[in-house]
């Protein structure tokens, strides 16, 4: 502010200088016996364009770019002033334009451009089955799963879940809780490079068919812990409740952000036990 | 009126880069304000040198921020406040320079003419 202050004193300095310069002249002129009307008409013919000299002056101080700026504004406000109905109508345009360009965007940077927060995430794809019509997803039965992993040349390896369903209550320490739960392969967290952040996680085994050595067991989501347990760490390797089937808390993870970049709640994962 | 004219039709244009010369050397006959500047330079020509004011405050400006020149407000005779330039040692300096290398151009101009 200071600046500005220091650039309009000393632009009215120069006013004043070249001022004194035209009066000066007159003065001369009139002394010479020219009348003053005469004297003022010649001496601003010699003088020429005041305000270009002004400019050219304030140029060689550098700081006509900023009062070009200051200018741009100023007139810009005036204008805004003058027809406010169009001035919202611009500013609206460009407010939706900018922002639906901005939304636009993060979804796209989410869904498309942001890697998955999972190991080797560009090596990562969805198997899916579906019927004869497009939005006929169904899912995919046990047997077929068994082929594809046995005739499997194309990935490392292949994990599975299924959603346990909305109707899905853990029984915390007080109270029952809804939770968001997948029933999953023992090497779905693995295969995805997420680790547990306390206690063991699941067993390394096969998928098969029957109950295996993870039958029961259930990861829980950080969210989920504290909510149910209170963060209690030795809940590891305690029986829990969930609706009426008994599992063991065998780890709990940080839950990963879903490739909508919304946090899940892999929470209490149940490796898949097929009956 | 008429002879006036005459002298104002036979002023020449300043060569390019004379001015800060030349404003230094009127500066060296003591402090002057800007159109003290251009009197002293019209009457010490003989008329014929016309310094436009156009040019002449942007090179002032620009030689007292090169230190050459160094400004002050005072009052002249007339009671008017106008801003008074003298020549620094710099300023000095500079003007010697400019002036070798006028007389060299000059030397150098004059021969090729009168080979």
């Amino acid at each position: 502010m200071s600046l500005w202050r220091g650039f309009g004193a000393r632009k009215s300095e120069l006013d004043e200088e070249i001022e004194a310069h035209r009066r000066m002249a007159i003065a001369d002129r009139v002394a010479r016996g020219e009348s003053s009307e005469e004297a003022r008409a010649a001496t601003e013919r010699e003088m020429g364009n005041m305000p270009l000299a002004k400019d050219v002056t304030r140029e060689s101080w550098g700081w006509v770019r900023l009062e070009r700026l200051a200018q741009d504004v100023r007139y810009a406000l005036r204008q805004m002033r003058r027809s406010p109905g169009f001035a919202t109508t611009v500013i609206g345009t460009l407010a939706l334009g900018i922002g639906a360009a901005a939304a636009m965007f993060t979804v796209v940077d989410h869904v498309l451009l942001r890697q998955l927060p999972y190991k080797d995430a560009s090596r990562l794809v969805i198997l899916q089955e579906t019927g004869p019509t497009a939005n006929d997803y169904s899912n995919t039965p046990w047997i077929d799963l068994a082929q594809w992993r046995a005739e499997n040349r194309s990935f490392e390896d292949i994990a599975f879940s299924t959603g346990m369903g909305g109707r899905t209550y853990l029984e915390g320490n007080t109270a029952a809780l809804q939770v968001d739960g997948q029933e999953v392969s023992p090497n779905l967290f693995a295969m995805l490079g997420a680790k547990t952040q306390l206690g063991r996680g699941f067993v390394a085994e096969q998928p098969s068919f029957g109950a295996g050595k993870n039958a029961g067991t259930i990861v829980l989501s950080n969210a989920v812990w504290h909510a149910a347990f209170g963060g209690d760490k030795s809940i590891l390797g305690r029986a829990v409740r969930i609706n009426t089937r008994q599992s063991i808390p065998s780890g709990r993870r940080s839950g990963p952000r879903s490739s909508w970049g919304r946090r899940t709640t892999v929470a209490d994962t149940i490796p898949i036990t097929m009956k | 009126m008429k002879s006036e004219r005459e002298v104002y039709r036979n002023r020449v244009e300043l060569l390019q880069g004379t001015l800060d010369m030349l404003v230094l050397q009127a500066l060296q006959w003591g402090p002057q304000h800007g159109y003290g500047i251009s009197q002293a330079l019209r009457s010490r020509s003989g008329e014929v040198l016309q310094v436009e004011t156009g040019s002449l405050y942007p090179a002032l400006h620009r030689m007292e921020r090169q230190k050459w020149i160094a400004a002050e407000w005072r009052q002249t005779e007339q009671k008017q406040r106008a801003r008074f330039y003298r020549i620094t040692a710099e300023g000095r300096r500079q003007l010697a320079h400019d002036r070798s290398k006028w007389d060299t151009m000059v030397a150098a101009i004059a021969s090729i003419l009168e080979a």
